[in-house]
């Protein structure tokens, strides 16, 4: 469909090469100033499970492990230690 | 196969089921019929643009206000399909499936992913699988409605824990800190300069614009 020009041109494989971690941080950016940091509520819970799903990450590897345990962690000190704040 | 698609999905279930019900469960609050959040889920698939859609569709907004917001909300996809070129280039019939599908999970997830380029299985098998997470969470939404006991307070949470530890998976195979750099200016600036509705295409914008900067220190191979 397109030319073989347009998929092998320097743009394009830099671009491979530099988007996807740079679209990522854009993204963590995007998804924690939607839902997480709105206005009056303390940004404790999201600071410390991102704190959580970053060392479990490097510890173990474990894609779905880290993120069950950021999840988890960050539904209880928002239900439960964080409540109403 | 089917259990590496599985495994790699299950992160996206945790977001896009919840996220999905929400969605049914508000557009069943405005009493529109449960096929309405299905059809929705299959045919639209976007998070933003379908809380987005019913919002102006109960303002009566006009097609052409509906159609150029929703492009604005998803233009973000034309650089997903640029960094995704040589992957859907090889996936034959699935390729306009794949395309239709992609998210920004789904895009985030097979960027970062270690199977071969060219499985073409695997690329259409995780959008599809996500995609059936997504209209699943539409339909339970608009089915059982307010009628569910759980409090899932913080469970789309998971989506941001993914987009966290792809982040890292990608620091582990690149170890090179400007990419990510580039996305925290190019966002911060997004963000002072065109507020958060449209921060993300923005910023990626941005992005697209560091790369002849970048570029000239990434070897070429």
């Amino acid at each position: 469909m397109l030319p073989k020009s347009a998929t092998q041109s320097k743009f394009v494989q830099i671009g491979n090469r530099i988007l996807p971690p740079a679209i990522l941080t854009l993204l963590v950016m995007y998804s924690l100033k939607n839902t997480h940091l709105t206005s009056g509520q303390s940004a404790l819970p999201a600071i410390l499970a991102l704190a959580a799903v970053i060392i479990v990450h490097i510890i173990k590897r474990n894609a779905l492990l880290s993120i069950l345990v950021g999840t988890a962690l960050y539904m209880f000190l928002k239900q439960i230690i964080f409540h109403g704040l | 196969m089917v259990r590496e698609v599985f495994k790699t999905s299950l992160p996206v279930a945790f977001g896009y089921l919840p996220l999905g019900m929400a969605f049914g469960v508000l557009l069943q609050n405005l009493g529109i019929p449960w096929y309405w959040a299905t059809a929705m889920g299959v045919f639209i698939f976007a998070g933003a643009a379908q809380f987005m859609a019913v919002a102006m569709l109960s303002a009566k907004a006009g097609l052409f206000d509906v159609f150029t917001a929703t492009l604005l909300l998803n233009l973000r996809h034309v650089f997903y399909g640029l960094a995704m070129i040589n992957r859907f280039k090889c996936l034959g019939s699935g390729r306009l499936y794949a395309i239709f599908g992609l998210t920004d999970e789904t895009f985030s997830l097979l960027s970062t992913s270690e199977v071969q380029i060219g499985d073409s299985r695997f690329v259409v098998g995780l959008t599809a699988l996500n995609h059936l997470w997504w209209v699943v969470g539409c339909t339970l939404g608009a089915v059982l409605k307010s009628n569910i006991e759980f409090d899932s307070t913080g469970i789309d949470f998971s989506l941001t824990c993914l987009f966290v530890v792809l982040l890292l998976e990608q620091w582990f195979k690149s170890r090179d800190p400007k990419p990510i750099l580039a996305g925290l200016c190019a966002g911060a600036a997004s963000l002072l300069v065109f507020g958060r509705d449209h921060f993300l295409l923005f910023g990626i914008a941005g992005v697209m614009l560091t790369i002849p900067l970048i570029g000239k220190d990434v070897k070429n191979d």
